[in-house]
């Protein structure tokens, strides 16, 4: 009798004990809702190198269609570019807050079409780029 | 994340054939070409981070400079999410990842929930966790719930293991699992598997490395999940 008393207190389930389960399990699942605008503190935090940022913001602006429009500068002389971005390197912040200044390499070439020389010269320019990341 | 050139400031083209004041033009209207080409031009994707393949949903995301690479921010659903600080941090590799670890508790034990019993109708649910350096303690809940027919009750584990980087994972490696140093223990009178959850416990860490997050690792271009870029 008292093995049997026993067992039936021990394998009784304990509604406080189930109350205290689901809520445990409700707080768990519960989803806080979006905050509004940036006045929030960040639980994850990737920090992108400047190697790696370079990499892919270079990679990143050599999608973009080439530089191809056509230049009359006068005199005679018209240039076709052929330029794309070939490198991209972050140099700090930009202006805005989500913005980062960078030195681009643009390469390709330059149709020449003068009087004096008409043919397609190598470029290797170079300029100073704001980005804005999002 | 997303680029947009929002300015050329200048552009340098040595090697013009040109006479010294028509390259100088040539440069103005290159550069006026240049930005007119980058800064019209679509936002370019430049990491692209999959909702569908990311551990936790995302309520905030943003991006900011960081001395000369970038940190993206973002705040995950963890019902109560912890905080990083915002700080630029030291590190040698491509990219370091931070994660507060009261966020991956809650994460932790949400999944737990989702999950279900691990083994004899026993939930083992993340309470609470600290790191020191490598060395995680973590207390762990396991609950009985009811309707198994052995009572309902619940104990507090605390278990320590190491937390490592291998194959691109952070792995949390599990060891010793006990009951003590002021842990609690509730319904204990009807806890006739507890020697049962205990070795479910150790079970639970020598079963092998438990993925808790996956980071990717060297280049995020070669990261399989959940950083990808394009």
């Amino acid at each position: 009798m008292l093995l049997l008393t026993l067992l039936a207190c021990t394998c009784r389930d304990d509604p406080a004990l189930t109350a205290e389960l689901a809520a445990a399990r409700a707080e768990a699942e519960a989803v806080p809702a979006a905050p509004r605008g940036d006045g929030w503190s960040p639980d994850v935090v990737l920090h992108l190198s400047a190697q790696l940022t370079d990499r892919l913001l270079t990679r990143g602006l050599g999608d973009l269609p080439p530089i191809e429009q056509e230049v009359v500068l006068g005199r005679g002389v018209v240039l076709k570019p052929h330029l794309a971005v070939t490198r991209l390197t972050v140099d700090g912040p930009g202006a805005g807050p989500t913005c980062v200044v960078g030195t681009a390499a643009i390469g390709g070439t330059v149709d020449v079409d003068a009087s004096v020389l008409t043919g397609a010269v190598p470029v290797e320019a170079t300029a100073t780029v704001e980005v804005a990341l999002a | 994340m997303t680029a947009s050139p929002r300015k050329v400031r200048k552009v340098r083209v040595p090697g013009l054939p040109l006479p010294g004041g028509l390259a100088a033009k040539a440069e103005d209207q290159l550069a006026a070409l240049a930005e007119a080409a980058l800064v019209d031009a679509a936002p370019v994707s430049v990491l692209l981070l999959r909702d569908g393949e990311l551990p936790v949903g995302l309520l905030g995301l943003r991006v900011a400079p960081e001395a000369r690479g970038v940190r993206v921010e973002a705040l995950s659903d963890a019902a109560h999410p912890g905080t990083v600080p915002v700080q630029a941090a030291p590190f040698a590799e491509d990219w370091a990842l931070e994660v507060s670890l009261d966020s991956a508790v809650w994460l932790g034990r949400r999944e737990a929930f989702a999950h279900g019993p691990v083994a004899a109708d026993v939930l083992a649910v993340p309470e609470a966790a600290t790191l020191d350096g490598d060395a995680l303690t973590a207390v762990v809940r396991l609950w009985r719930p009811a309707g198994a027919g052995h009572g309902t009750w619940w104990r507090d584990y605390g278990v320590s293991g190491t937390v490592a980087v291998a194959s691109r994972e952070v792995a949390v490696a599990p060891g010793e699992a006990a009951v003590g140093g002021g842990l609690v223990a509730r319904g204990g009178r009807s806890d006739p598997l507890a020697a049962l959850a205990q070795g479910q416990v150790k079970a639970y860490g020598s079963g092998g490395r438990r993925r808790v997050a996956v980071v990717g690792g060297g280049a995020a271009a070669d990261a399989r999940w959940p950083v990808r870029s394009r």
